[in-house]
């Protein structure tokens, strides 16, 4: 394919879901259980003479993402007024960041790596896997407004509007990235790294309904840029990119001149649409909001002490899995990709420390179990928690009972899955199933000689066939329904032809 | 009757705790005053007789059972109408919100109450308190209570008339660029302007955030440092305040002359004011030097960028603040339903008076892309230039003394029609406000035809105790509180 | 610069509505006092101290005296929010004009 020289970027709005209370107020930060209006006070509503009150937390939160991306945390912040009309703006402005008079924002000059590894099918040419740098020009805090509600489907239908302004005042991140993504499959990883991320800091929960929206600006082969705004679910992305990229093609093919514009996605349609009149979007006569102070971060001691209450980030993870644990990049991306997921191995860990044996268990067996339960129909949708299914002790015990009692691989795997459907311990399916090992070389030097006496061929075969001692174990295998020590058996087998041979 | 409306609120206090007066009696008699003078004046938008009654028993039944009460029991005040009551009227004087009522308290209303202070009604004010006459209100203009036909000054005009006249020993005005000091001025009262920070706006609406405070209005400096120890220190609700500093005292003469203060004296900008403004600055200087006080004459450097950095200030954050007015959340009854959006702020702001919208247009201006350096932060670094050169001046004088307006009271309507040059009046009260510091406005007499003249002491930051000391010695000299209005 | 045009533009952008008979004298008097703005021209501020901060004398202040992240219904409006006595409301929601 020649090259379209595809530039995408990226402003991601993230709800900080796990603060207590609004950006300036005590209303609650979850707004999504309240009656309409009543998750409100004098200052969300932005009544006449009420100030905002800057939630110490929310800067803490951000500053974690501002960390997990490697943004620069300047020693000041401040807040700007960003003015413009719309129902759902109580105070008919936002309070925000700026950063055009100076550096204002929480964090800024950031960086993120992706890794294009399972992406590679797209760069047959050259197909080295490769991580792709993503500048983050900034990081601000601001505030969401309110939502507004049509009782009629079709907007213009309405002949008035309801306001709910429960949402309005809720702590919102802005990351803002450069145009540093040359595909939508770049955008998608990026995203998903980034959902992670905010999942493992506890910032915010990526699952809330409205939590996590996304606009993009796409522009191809240097033409002008086009932002595409309203995706609030990142399936959308991706799909909202191919459109765009596909309309601009076209118009490309047909000399036809990319105009700079803001589209608007339609959910439903699937497709952007040109909203109207850009130019007064673009006249939000910014100035510094006058009832917040300059905040005072403390530099790098505030940003050692953020750093010390972060939880471990998932590259940071996927390091630890790889270098100290020794697992497999395959295992560690699974375990490392979800915070639930690797939560949960660590856990099981405490239980028994054998990683290899343990992450083994989960991603080969655990996972694959709870993805076929999902895709069943009987609990389509439902997302199962791994722990509830079973616990991180059991799946330790099951890894345990291989390596310390030689249980062999198809006989775990019958418990494992009596285990998953009845929620038994395994240790304890193994003490009733009586499928201890035999481990006593009386017993298995008893029953070699008692096969070699049904079948003497096999001792001239062996002289020349080195299968026959797995064939041998085998048999043995057999007739003690797998219980027999495989390591030990394989040891006397061997011990025992070799006294014939003479 | 007429003896007990002209004591001060102090003496009043001692009386009320002493069990000598009834906080009733007292609120009753002062209720009587506003319903027998103020149609001639015009320095109430609404009263709070029945609440406040009701608020008087209260520390009557405080005071008979032996309970303590606060340093304010008993005395009703006047509110401007841009500070928040529970459940009365905040109009700001606009039609905007003539029927917006207060589900809060603004924090230095929930002092006062604390204090056992008695709110008595929402005082008269420039629209949004953007005028320095209190003609700009949409509930008719304040009139001067020494001559009905002069102005009351503004934006606080209700405030100070209010106290003049004898219808509340006490008031709370709002000073942005001198609204509480010129109104005070044209009246003859007692106005503080405090430092920036020192009291909370919780409450107050905003018309120019970075640069305004309440502060009190009174009779006499005693009065007045019991309503700024009530309403001052460090507020929750307000990021901006400042951590808390010493109670202001009111300090015998003996110690007061002994700190020896260094006083400078705004000679350039003196010049400039009318003839009997300048004759009154002369008096207070002798006054001072009395006392063995240093008297200088200094310069103000950057005087003449003073009122352009001013206005582009207060209009561009007054354009963001009033965005808030549509009439959706709150406001005067309208039906939204069927109007475009657009359309429906246009018609729900028309309500806006003629020189608010021209304020609005102003500010919205100066912030447009392509004029912020030009205009906004152009006049933001004045602000921090200016500061630095009274920086100066304070690293030798401990007060500066100035007129607080250049003018006598003009007479209704004289100007309303010509805003620059209503602006350029603006210039010695801006200055306390573009930097941040406090400044106070003590009656100094009056013109050869009787209307009032103020004279206007500025002191550094939070130093707000060099004002009241001044004051104190002026007062007793000077007898300022002895004269009345007659209505 | 402040022609009736441009007028219109800022009444469009402050969404405030000056009837047609009154856009000559608003526009003369945002003249005059634009005029007073340009006074400002002559102001030289290279030496200025803080040139960089638009904020005017910005107040400044520590993390750590910023609110805590602790639920609670603000100022005395304690029960429902039938006490901010919205202007329109249906069903619990604000009434709006049209989008």
């Amino acid at each position: 394919m020649f090259k379209e020289n595809l530039k995408i970027g990226l402003e991601i709005h993230c709800q900080l879901t796990n603060l207590n209370t609004k950006l300036f107020c005590n209303c609650l930060s979850n707004y999504r259980n309240s009656l309409p209006n009543d998750n409100t006070c004098p200052i969300c509503l932005g009544l006449p003479g009420t100030l905002p009150l800057l939630n110490k937390r929310a800067v803490d939160f951000a500053s974690m993402v501002c960390i997990a991306l490697n943004c620069k945390i300047p020693e000041k912040i401040s807040f700007y007024r960003k003015n413009y009309f719309y129902p759902d703006l109580p105070k008919n402005f936002q309070i925000t960041q700026y950063n055009s008079y100076e550096i204002s924002s929480i964090g800024y000059e950031g960086h993120f790596s992706i890794d294009d590894d399972s992406g590679a099918f797209t760069q047959m040419a050259n197909s080295k896997p490769s991580k792709s740098q993503i500048r983050i020009s900034r990081i601000q805090l601001e505030e969401d407004p309110g939502k507004i509600v049509y009782e009629d489907e079709k907007t213009s239908a309405n002949t008035y509007s309801l306001i709910d302004y429960n949402r309005a005042g809720v702590a919102l991140i802005e990351i803002v990235t450069e145009p540093d993504f040359s595909s939508s499959h770049d955008v998608r990883i990026f995203l998903n790294d980034l959902i992670n991320i905010f999942e493992y800091l506890g910032v915010c929960d990526p699952s809330l309904e409205g939590s996590i929206r996304c606009d993009v600006n796409v522009s191809l082969r240097g033409g002008k840029k086009v932002e595409i705004k309203n995706i609030s679910s990142f399936k959308d992305v991706e799909k909202s990119i191919n459109y765009e990229v596909t309309r601009q093609r076209t118009m490309i093919m047909h000399d036809m001149e990319v105009q700079a514009e803001t589209r608007h996605w339609d959910e439903k349609r699937k497709i952007t649409i040109s909203s109207r009149s850009k130019e007064e979007e673009e006249e939000y006569r910014y100035f510094p909001e006058p009832d917040i102070p300059v905040i005072l971060l403390g530099g790098q001691s505030f940003v050692s002490s953020i750093r010390s209450q972060m939880h471990e980030l998932p590259n940071e993870r996927l390091q630890r899995y790889k270098e100290q644990m020794g697992l497999s990049t395959h295992t560690a991306n699974i375990l490392a990709n979800s915070k639930k997921i690797s939560d949960y191995f660590e856990e099981s860990l405490k239980h028994y420390n054998s990683p290899i044996e343990i992450s083994n268990w989960i991603v080969n067996e655990l996972l694959s179990k709870i993805n076929e339960m999902e895709k069943s129909d009987a609990s389509k949708g439902v997302v199962i928690d791994l722990a509830a299914k079973m616990s991180p002790a059991m799946i330790a015990n099951m890894a345990k009972l291989v390596s310390e009692k030689g249980l062999n691989r198809n006989m775990a795997r019958e418990i494992f899955a009596k285990s998953f459907q009845s929620g038994e311990d395994p240790y304890y399916i193994v003490k009733s199933m009586n499928v201890e090992k035999i481990s006593d070389s009386e017993e298995i030097l008893s029953l070699i000689t008692e096969t070699l006496e049904i079948q003497p061929t096999l001792i001239d075969q062996s002289k020349t066939n080195p299968n026959v001692v797995n064939f041998i174990l085998g048999l043995i295998m057999k007739k003690t329904r797998g219980r027999t020590n495989p390591q030990l058996a394989i040891k006397l087998i061997q011990d025992v032809l070799s006294s014939k041979k003479n | 009757m007429t003896n007990l409306l002209e004591l001060p609120a102090h003496v009043v206090i001692g009386k009320i705790k002493g069990n000598d007066l009834k906080a009733v009696e007292y609120v009753s008699v002062l209720i009587q005053r506003i319903k027998d003078i103020d149609y001639k004046i015009n320095s109430f938008i609404s009263t709070n007789f029945e609440n406040a009654i009701k608020q008087a028993k209260i520390v009557d039944k405080k005071i008979q059972s032996g309970e303590s009460v606060g340093m304010l029991a008993g005395i009703p005040i006047g509110i401007k109408d841009n500070i928040s009551v529970k459940g009365l009227r905040n109009t700001c004087a606009s039609q905007m919100l003539r029927d917006y009522e207060s589900p809060y308290n603004a924090t230095v209303v929930t002092n006062i109450e604390f204090q056992d202070g008695i709110v008595m009604g929402k005082t008269n004010m420039d629209e949004f308190g953007m005028g320095n006459t209190s003609e700009y209100s949409s509930f008719g203009p304040v009139k001067n209570p020494w001559n009905s036909e002069y102005v009351a000054g503004g934006s606080s005009g209700g405030s100070a008339a209010a106290v003049s006249s004898l219808q509340v020993p006490l008031a709370l005005g709002s000073d942005t660029g001198g609204s509480i000091r010129c109104p005070s001025s044209f009246c003859s009262v007692v106005g503080l302007k405090p430092s920036y920070g020192r009291v909370s706006r919780s409450g107050l609406i905003s018309y120019s955030n970075s640069l305004e405070q309440i502060g009190p209005v009174a009779r006499n400096i005693t009065d007045l440092a019991l309503l700024f120890n009530t309403i001052e220190g460090t507020d929750a609700f307000d990021n901006t305040t400042a951590c808390s500093h010493k109670k202001s005292v009111i300090n015998s003469l003996d110690q007061i002359t002994s700190k020896g203060y260094q006083i400078g004296i705004f000679s350039n900008l003196t010049e400039n004011s009318d003839i009997q403004v300048q004759s009154k600055l002369m008096e207070m200087i002798k006054v001072f030097e009395r006392h063995q006080f240093v008297l200088e004459n200094i310069d103000l450097r950057l005087k003449e960028f003073a009122v352009a950095a001013y206005y582009i200030i207060a209009t561009a954050e007054a354009s963001s603040n009033l965005s808030r007015f549509d009439n959706v959340r709150y406001g005067y009854p309208s039906n939204p339903e069927g109007f475009e959006w657009n359309r429906y702020y246009e018609k729900s702001r028309s309500l806006f008076g003629d020189e608010v919208k021209r304020r609005i247009l102003l500010g919205s201006f100066v912030l447009s892309a392509g004029y912020f350096g030009k205009y906004y932060a152009k006049a933001q670094a004045f602000r921090n230039m200016l500061r630095t050169e009274f920086e100066r001046l304070f690293k030798k004088y401990d007060v500066l003394i100035l007129p607080t307006m250049p003018i006598l009271p003009i007479k209704l309507g004289e100007k309303i029609s010509n805003p620059v040059q209503l602006y350029n009046f603006d210039l010695f009260t801006i200055l306390a406000n573009l930097t941040g510091l406090p400044a106070i406005t003590l009656p100094a007499g009056f013109s050869d035809t009787g209307l009032p003249i103020g004279i206007q002491i500025m002191a550094n930051s939070f130093e707000e105790q060099k004002l009241f000391d001044l004051a104190v010695l002026f007062e007793d000299e000077s007898k300022f509180t002895e004269r009345t209005p007659t209505i | 610069m402040s022609n009736e045009i441009e007028v219109k533009k800022l009444c469009e952008l402050s969404k405030l509505e000056i009837p047609d008979e009154m856009i000559l004298e608003t526009s003369n008097k945002i003249r005059e006092v634009m005029s007073l703005f340009h006074k400002l021209d002559e102001l030289d501020i290279s030496s200025a101290d803080d040139t960089d901060s638009y904020g005017g004398l910005r107040i400044e202040k520590s993390l750590d005296s910023l609110r805590g992240d602790v639920p609670r219904r603000s100022f005395s409006v304690t029960d429902s929010v039938a006490k901010l006595k919205l202007l329109n409301t249906r069903n619990g929601f604000v009434l709006g004009p049209r989008i």
